[in-house]
């Protein structure tokens, strides 16, 4: 009797273990993230609906939807929508596979050592930069491609197609609208007033700590600035525009974003620096920075939204000022101290790569193309679809939630907007409809002013893999505490250098400048 | 051996593997598992001395011999993180013993049966917890502004308030004490159940000749648990090199100011590789972390056989 009991539990072990592999099969696109299910059915969906109704042979395209974690409801809808348009106008479908960006890193590496198909392939600065695609072979060259079929994207991005290259190469193409963006800070609009704050006489360090005087000695419970993180930086966009060359810090930068001299730096040994830090601490003593500016956890936007700061660091281009307002809850007006200026980290953000499972690159492209062509398909895909997830207002460009409907309840919320030309997105309320008409003015003030020299340069760090390592430690460890000024810079910063110089920063500059110069020389 | 032996032995060496087939039936999930999950991808070891090329495969990718592993050792910053990573797991495991023991022992004291489930319990959730919300809990406590260390007990003593998040010399033993704190549970757990297997004859023939408690726990308890505290030590010996992110890298909230004292070899790859995405330079880092270990288990093993040959793991 032991025994019988004993075989039937072990074989219902069995079964069990059987059962949970095959329940896999039946998810489809719009599942929650779980990594696994997600490449099962990527893989599943992809199979199946490569053989649409008869026809001549359409192309499925599958396409990242990058999320932040949350999959939209109503995606599977979308998905449709935009198949009607892309067959008819490129014989391609796409299907959407979302990924959430945490987990894209992995994902993708875990989808092309496996083989699995993937036509387009999202690039995000720091998470998943070109250059690490190309150095472990991940993605293919789009030179041809973009030149022959990508006439809609050359339009649409133009000058911002540099951010695309390395290796003197195109590996991506960028979804960026807006060519530049005058940095500064956005402070609160309602204290503003009430100090009777001149915002367009601000323009120097003192300026700046005397406007903060006045706040912190009036408000004693707001920090006038409201910079926070374990990774904060305050210098090298707002005061100080530097040109990283395509890389980051760590492998040393050009000051005046590039348009002046392009001897490469180590930005952490200029006196620039020294002079910021130093204004940092005086800044920090005085209780401007939040004590634990680099250790909490909150975020500039919870401490705005609290009402507890003043003013916060950031772009402040036609359109930005009102976002901030939104997320702060709070009206804010911006100050304008650096004018917008492009270097190729400037287009960088995001791009659009094509790894090397894809079977069709030709098609592909004709579908990225189309991404930058239709008006429809760029608000399907940022916005979701007209009279169902949004209605239009007066003007055109302009849109809202329909009746009953908000940000809580919407089927299709993308906080990611990374997809083709992003003018012709339509905006939300309460945007002010004149912005575009800015942009394309700030886009040709751009173009024509504030270009680096060293647009479509992308430093190699191949050689010096371990310096690089060893140097983006010691920034690591560094920097944010400097530039909040949470240390003393006349102990710090010294210590800093001579620790970067012991990494091999140096060795780096040295490469980065080589290879600037061949650069500069093949492209005058 | 076969040949020498009685007739009944072939008979008896078949039915004792037809009577465990239940068992190995059993076993087959989790043999499976390990064989697929840990076993098969060992070949996966060659990647850290390529320079991996994906449109080329794993195999068909470019030998780079040892190349992966020199920023593990060229900058002062090797030394740190050797130093630091070693240090925290000796003193981990020596503390972690010694308290461990002492709370099982204390635990197996207490005569209220309830209140003994509900004393382990407790001891055993922060072992359950995140690592990320053990990090808000310390920042709660050791926020310069708003932390409860800072705003009521320092003033308490009419101390000042200590920038904790900027000073490296408390760290040490801040990271030792929230680690005993959260790992306490689960080795305690273990010991309890070997003294409570610990038959109750000794102590009483101890009490009868007039043993102290203490003189009973160091002559009876303690012999008794030697051989679940070197098979718990040699184990944590093996992951000498390894760190648990979550207390380097969240609960000092990745402030640099701390790196001296918080920065291990996983916090370190981690933070080098993260622009760079170089899955052969951390590859080497793994290698590294589980050769030494490998070695170490070795090591301490044979150490312990030629000491005591029972107690060894194999």
């Amino acid at each position: 009797m032991k025994r019988i009991v004993a075989m039937l539990l072990s074989v219902i072990l069995l079964v069990t273990l059987l059962a949970a592999c095959g329940s896999d099969q039946k998810n489809d696109v719009s599942t929650p993230s779980d990594t696994s299910s997600n490449a099962a059915s990527g893989e599943d969906d992809g199979d199946s609906s490569s053989e649409p109704a008869g026809d001549e042979e359409a192309y499925n395209v599958i396409m990242t939807v990058t999320t932040i974690g949350v999959t939209p409801p109503d995606l599977q809808l979308v998905q449709e929508e935009i198949n009607k348009i892309a067959l008819a106008e490129t014989n391609t479908t796409v299907e959407l596979l979302p990924i959430a960006i945490t987990e894209l890193s992995q994902k993708y590496s875990l989808m092309l050592s496996s083989g699995e198909k993937l036509d387009l392939a999202m690039s995000f600065v720091g998470l998943t930069p070109v250059s690490s695609f190309v150095s472990k072979g991940q993605i293919i060259e789009l030179d041809d491609l973009v030149a022959q079929r990508g006439q809609d994207i050359l339009e649409a991005e133009q000058i911002a197609m540099a951010g695309g290259y390395y290796n003197g190469k195109l590996y991506g193409v960028p979804s960026e609208e807006k060519y530049g963006r005058p940095q500064g800070m956005y402070l609160r609009a309602d204290l503003v007033q009430k100090y009777n704050i001149d915002v367009d006489s601000i323009k120097t360090y003192e300026d700046i700590t005397a406007m903060f005087a006045t706040i912190k000695e009036n408000e004693p419970d707001i920090i006038p600035l409201s910079t926070v993180g374990s990774n904060a930086t305050t210098f090298g966009s707002v005061f100080n525009p530097l040109d990283l060359l395509g890389s980051t810090i760590a492998s040393g930068g050009l000051l005046n974003a590039g348009q002046g001299d392009t001897a490469v730096l180590n930005v952490f040994a200029t006196p620039a620096y020294e002079e910021h830090v130093t204004w940092m601490r005086r800044w920090y003593e005085a209780g401007y920075f939040l004590p634990d500016a680099i250790t909490t956890s909150d975020s500039s936007v919870d401490l705005g939204k609290a009402g507890r700061a003043f003013a916060g660091l950031g772009s402040v281009e036609p359109g930005q000022v009102s976002n901030l307002s939104r997320d702060w809850g709070y009206e804010m007006v911006g100050l304008e101290l650096v004018p917008a200026y492009a270097t190729t980290n400037t287009y960088q953000t995001t791009m659009w790569c094509i790894p090397i499972t894809c079977e069709n690159p030709e098609k592909t492209m004709d579908f990225l193309n189309l991404t930058y062509k239709d008006e429809t398909v760029v608000n399907l895909l940022s916005n979701g679809i007209e009279g169902v997830h949004y209605v239009k207002t007066d003007d055109p460009m302009i849109i809202t939630y329909p009746e009953g409907m908000d940000l809580s309840n919407t089927g299709y919320n993308m906080p990611l907007h990374t997809y083709g030309d992003k003018m012709k997105k339509y905006a939300w309320v309460p945007t002010d409809p004149a912005v575009f008409d800015q942009l394309k003015a700030l886009n040709a003030e751009v173009a024509a002013n504030g270009v680096s020299k060293t647009l479509g340069y992308v430093f190699n760090a191949d050689s010096v893999k371990s310096e690089f390592t060893a140097v983006t430690n010691v920034i690591a460890e560094y920097r944010a505490a400097l530039e909040t000024g949470s240390v003393d810079p006349t102990t710090a910063l010294p210590e800093f250098i001579s620790k970067l110089e012991s990494a091999g920063i140096d060795k780096i500059i040295e490469e980065n400048q080589r290879q600037l110069d061949a650069w500069l020389e093949a492209n005058g | 051996m076969t040949e020498a032996a009685v007739p009944q032995k072939p008979r008896k060496k078949k039915s004792k593997f037809v009577q465990f087939i239940p068992v190995y039936i059993m076993a087959l999930p989790g043999l499976a598992y390990l064989v697929i999950n840990n076993y098969m991808p060992m070949f996966g070891i060659v990647i850290a001395f390529k320079n991996l090329d994906f449109s080329k495969g794993i195999f068909g990718s470019p030998w780079a011999g040892l190349s992966n592993f020199t920023y593990l050792f060229k900058t002062e910053d090797a030394w740190i993180i050797t130093r630091n990573t070693i240090g925290y797991n000796l003193v981990f495991i020596a503390l972690g013993i010694v308290l461990a023991i002492t709370v099982a022992i204390l635990l197996n004291e207490v005569r209220n049966k309830i209140a003994a489930r509900f004393y382990q319990s407790v001891i055993l959730i922060p072992y359950l917890m995140s690592m990320v919300v053990v990090s808000y809990l310390c920042y709660a406590l050791l926020s310069t502004e708003s932390g409860f260390i800072n705003g009521t007990l320092l003033p308490l003593f009419g101390m000042d308030p200590i920038s904790w998040y900027a000073e490296p010399k408390y760290w040490p033993f801040i990271l030792t004490i929230v680690n005993l704190w959260k790992s306490i549970g689960f080795s305690t757990v273990i010991y309890l159940s070997s003294i409570v297997g610990i038959s109750k004859d000794y102590y009483e023939a101890a009490t009868i000749d007039g043993a102290s408690k203490w003189k009973q726990i160091l002559h009876i308890t303690l012999p008794l648990l030697k051989s679940t505290i070197i098979t718990l030590a040699i184990l944590n010996i093996g992951r000498m090199f390894y760190s648990d992110f979550g207390l380097f890298y969240q609960v000092p909230r990745n402030s640099g100011p701390l790196f001296r004292v918080t920065n291990t070899i996983d916090t370190y790859v981690y933070r080098g590789l993260m622009q760079l995405g170089d899955i052969a330079m951390s590859s080497a880092a793994g290698v590294y972390q589980s050769l030494v270990g490998f070695v170490l288990v070795i090591a301490s093993n044979g150490i312990v056989r030629k000491l005591s040959r029972e107690d060894a793991l194999f």
